[in-house]
This record gives structure tokens, C-alpha cells and sequence, in this order.
């Protein structure tokens, strides 16, 4: 059921609940007042015929015996008198009322110009009963708070889920993760609302926790060269090496921690995917004329594609090849090949060496720096990742494989034409 | 006395070395466990051990660990990036007797040693 539904059913109920109240009140109201008038009038009826069978009216006195009327079983102050010509002869009960408020009455015109006035007292529930503004009065405020605790009971179980989110907005604004929050069953705006915030909250989570773990990463990775850098300078200052000595320890460690610096950067911006279309070829032919020696003497550049093989983005993949020759030369002895051959309806680049690779647990660490809930693991380089970063990017993958003479690292790439678009696209458009 | 530096930085070891050897110290200067165990340590009294090394995340910790199992009962200074209060804390069940942050400074290492080699 919808939450507009729900709101439209408690209102509603609210509105039935407060009807049928009205209504039974109505009902009972009615059942008492005639009950009510009926046992007056019945009361009224016996005590009037009482009188009149103990009234002597014989030899032109009236006589009245009061002993009937006294052992009549529901006596509740009934009065009467006996009027001729406007006169009263006689009274029984006390002075009779002079009007009809609070009391019932009744006339019985008798032989030879009397006339019997009976009059009974009404009680306050039949004075209540009788007066209908009163009753309407008192009702009002009784259907008016039920009303409202019915109407407030349900907005409190329909506007439940609603509070639980808003407690837990409160939670997120103060960077405090709440556990996701209950899903209202269904499918109404509600659930909608429900799953869109827990998403939210976990990507939230996920990317404050990234940003921390960047920082771990940056501060570690820095640390290194900055204390070569002020372990060299003292060196100097305490006399124990030479200008001429340090200045390429500082040079070294200065590019080194200007590498770090762009390579964090780089990871943490959405990846560059302006179109710069060229051929795998051209691209790999740069690669390999920027390794620097002696490096590039190991490096052999191995091309199996009939036709060109085109590739949407030069950039993209000139970043995820270069890092994976980088760290093939770096990690592994012996020659490096380095193929570039076609696959169904995609390019693949392979980078082998006669290394022993990656260990599988270091490996996922490499690919993923920032994405899991524990310490990233400092030095072992960006190249990869920066690498997974760029083929993503481009809606390709990279295998990682064992082989008996060493270790391959193969890049599926889309050929121009077959880029699957990924998160990465949707984030620039 | 006789100083065993782990440390696979040689832009780090070697003023940190070269430093000790002219105060007066013999410094055994390697880059990695597996080095540092083929050492005669018999005459060691003073480790000086980054804990990120070329065998793994933790295996300065655990050459600590290494030489108190097998009696090492001398001095123990780690150098190292990681800076979280684990780490520390780690160091301190090793029976560490300090903990340098890196960037450390020369003075800082020098300062440390001294104090060890007072008597």
C-alpha cells in the first residue's frame, strides 16, 4: 500500500470511527430518553388512576384516601390537587408547581366540575434527556478528543518509518553512520525513500572512509623520501657527506615524492575520459620509446594485429600500459615482452615477464588501495591501481596470470566503437 | 658498541650509519630479515629496525619478536612511517625501548643511541 494510501485510510478511519461514535451515542441517547419518557409516563398513568379510584367525591365533599397512594411502589414526590371553578379543594404531596419546569403533568377532568392535576417530579437524567442542546454540548468535546486520539494514533504508526529516517539523517549530518534503516514493506514512496537513504548513506560512509584511508596512504607514502630528504640535509650540516653526494639523494627523493603526489591525485579525481582516439600501436611505440635506459634494453614490443586497432582514448590507456611496464621492469629480472594482439571484438596489450608476480593477497590491495574498511597498504606503489583506475574507466579489464616462465598482466581493451560506458562516464555527463 | 640498523631505505641507512660510525660505533647496516639473520649477533646490543621491510608489512615486528624469543636482551628502536596507536602499542609488547616517527632527524636517532649507551 502506498504511504498516500496509508495516509488516506487512517484519515478515513479516523473520520468512520468518530462517525460510528456519533452515531451509536445518538442511538443510546434516543433508546434512554424514550425509556425514560415511557417509565414517567407509566409512573404519571398509575398514580393518576391511584388517585382517582381513592378519590370520594360522593355528598359534595372531596375525600381523598391517602393510604392508597402511599402504597403505591414507586413513589418519588408526585403531587396532586383537585380544582373546581378554578378553586383548589384539596392538595396532596405539598404546594403544587406552578409551572412545568423539572416536572411532568397531567389533568384528569372528573364528574361535577372537578378537575385532578397530578404532577411528578422529573429526575436530572430526565431533565438532562429532555434537553437536547445540552446533551450536543456535552458530546461534542467527548467525540472531538477521541477523534483526535485515534487520528494521532495512526499518524504516529504511519509516520514511524519517517521519524527513524529523520533520526538517522541527523546521525549522517553529524558523520555518525547509522545502520541502514528498516525498509517499510512494499513498494510505496516510503520503501522508496528508505532504500534511496540507506544507498546514500553507504556511498557516503564509503567515500569519508576512502578519503581517510587517502590520507593514511598519503601521509605514510610521504614520509619516507620527506625523512631522506631531512636525514640527508643534517648529513650535510654535520659535516658527514658531501654537497656533491647529496644533492641526487635529494633530487631522487624529491621526484619521489612528487610521483606519489600526482599518483594520489590522480586516483582520487573521476578518470580523464576526454576522447583522444589513436591507434594501440602509436600509443604502445610511445610507451616503449619513454622507458628510460637501461630498461628499454630488456623491453621487447611484440605487434600481431593485421589491421589497426583503434583505441577511444590515448590518454586512458597510455596511463594503464605505462604503469604495468613500469612495474614489470621494476619487480622482475630478465626480458620483458611487451603484446599487442586482437581479440574478439576488443584489443588485448600484454606485459610478461620472467618475474615471479604479485602474491594473490598483495594483489587486491594493489588494485583496490582505497576501497576496503583497513589500512591500505603503503609501499607497494600506485602503478596498479592507477592502472585498474584508467581500464575501468575505459570498460575494460586487466587478468592477472601465473605461467610457468613468469607473470602476465593482460589488458582487455574495447576497440573504438565497443566502449562500454561506465560509472565513470555517468559521473562527467 | 655494536648497532644492527634494518633498513631498506638506503637513502636512510646510510647518514643514520655513517653517523653512528663516527661516534664511535660498530654498525652492521642490512636491508632486509633474511640479511639481518646470517649476522653473528652474539655481540649486538642496540637494534635499530624499520618495520616495513622487503618481507612483509609486519616484518620488523616480527624479527623483534625473533630475536626476544631467542634472548636478545638489548636494546630495541623502531623507525618507522606507521603511526597509528596499534602500532605503537605492538612495539611496546616487543619490549621496544622507543619509537621514532619518520621524518625523524639525525639529532633524534643520535639522541636515542646516546641515551642507550650511557651507562
Amino acid at each position: 500500500m502506498s504511504f498516500r494510501l496509508k495516509l488516506f485510510a487512517a484519515i478515513a478511519v479516523a473520520v468512520l470511527i468518530t462517525a460510528v461514535l456519533e452515531g451509536g451515542l445518538d442511538r443510546a441517547y434516543d433508546h434512554w430518553h424514550d425509556r425514560l419518557e415511557a417509565r414517567t409516563l407509566v409512573d404519571l398513568q398509575l398514580f393518576t388512576d391511584t388517585a382517582v379510584a381513592a378519590l370520594d367525591l360522593d355528598g359534595g365533599v372531596v375525600g381523598l384516601d391517602a393510604t392508597e397512594l402511599e402504597a403505591l411502589p414507586r413513589l418519588r414526590g408526585e403531587r396532586l390537587r383537585i380544582v373546581r371553578d378554578g378553586a383548589t379543594v384539596l392538595t396532596f404531596g405539598g404546594l403544587f408547581p406552578s409551572s412545568s419546569e423539572g416536572w411532568a403533568l397531567t389533568a384528569r377532568y372528573l364528574r361535577d366540575g372537578y378537575r385532578l392535576d397530578v404532577a411528578l417530579p422529573l429526575s436530572l437524567l430526565e431533565r438532562v434527556l429532555g434537553n437536547d442542546l445540552l446533551l450536543d454540548l456535552l458530546d461534542l468535546p467527548l467525540l472531538f478528543a477521541l477523534a483526535f486520539g485515534v487520528a494521532w494514533a495512526f499518524t504516529r504508526i504511519v509516520m514511524r518509518p519517517i521519524r527513524e529516517l529523520t533520526q538517522a539523517l541527523r546521525q549522517v549530518s553529524e558523520q555518525e553512520f547509522p545502520k541502514p534503516v528498516p525498509v517499510p514493506e512494499g513498494e510505496d514512496e516510503l520503501s522508496e525513500l528508505a532504500r534511496s537513504f540507506n544507498t546514500m548513506s553507504a556511498s557516503m560512509q564509503g567515500l569519508i572512509e576512502r578519503e581517510r584511508a587517502f590520507t593514511r596512504y598519503a601521509s605514510h607514502e610521504l614520509r619516507t623520501p620527506l625523512s631522506a630528504l631531512k636525514v640527508h640535509t643534517e648529513a650535510l650540516e654535520l659535516g658527514l657527506a658531501t654537497t656533491e653526494a647529496t644533492v641526487p639523494v635529494l633530487e631522487r627523493n624529491v621526484q619521489r615524492m612528487e610521483g606519489v603526489l600526482v599518483a594520489l591525485l590522480a586516483l582520487t579525481r573521476p578518470a580523464d575520459v576526454d576522447s583522444v582516439p589513436a591507434t594501440l600501436d602509436q600509443v604502445v611505440q610511445e610507451i616503449v620509446s619513454a622507458v628510460p635506459l637501461p630498461g628499454r634494453e630488456r623491453l621487447t614490443y611484440v605487434h600481431r594485429a593485421s589491421v589497426p586497432l583503434h583505441v577511444a582514448n590515448a590518454h586512458l590507456v597510455r596511463q594503464a600500459v605505462a604503469n604495468l611496464v613500469e612495474n614489470a621492469l621494476k619487480y622482475s629480472d630478465g626480458r620483458v615482452t611487451l603484446i599487442v594482439e586482437p581479440a574478439s571484438r576488443t584489443a588485448l596489450v600484454r606485459v610478461c615477464d620472467q618475474g615471479g608476480g604479485i602474491p594473490t593477497d598483495r594483489l587486491e590491495r594493489m588494485r583496490k588501495p582505497f576501497t576496503r574498511g583497513d589500512h591500505p597498504t603503503p609501499g607497494l606503489g600506485l602503478g596498479l591501481a592507477l592502472a585498474e583506475n584508467a581500464v575501468e574507466s575505459l570498460g575494460g579489464r586487466i587478468d592477472y596470470l601465473h605461467r610457468d616462465d613468469g607473470f602476465e598482466v593482460a589488458v582487455t581493451l574495447p576497440t573504438a566503437g565497443n566502449h562500454q560506458p561506465t560509472l565513470n562516464d555517468a559521473s562527467k555527463s | 658498541m655494536h648497532v644492527l640498523l634494518v633498513e631498506d631505505e638506503p637513502d636512510l641507512a646510510e647518514p643514520i650509519a655513517r653517523l653512528l660510525e663516527r661516534e664511535g660505533h660498530q654498525v652492521s647496516a642490512v636491508r632486509s630479515v633474511t640479511d639481518a639473520r646470517e649476522l653473528e649477533s652474539g655481540s649486538i646490543e642496540i637494534v635499530l629496525l624499520d618495520v616495513m621491510l622487503p618481507e612483509g608489512e609486519d616484518a620488523g615486528f616480527a624479527f623483534a619478536r625473533e630475536l626476544r624469543e631467542a634472548g636478545y636482551a638489548g636494546k630495541l628502536l623502531f623507525l618507522t612511517a606507521r603511526d597509528t596507536a596499534r602500532d605503537r602499542l605492538r612495539a611496546l609488547e616487543l619490549g621496544a625501548d622507543g619509537f621514532l616517527l619518520k621524518p625523524f632527524s639525525l639529532r633524534d636517532v643520535l639522541a636515542r643511541v646516546r641515551e642507550f649507551a650511557s651507562p
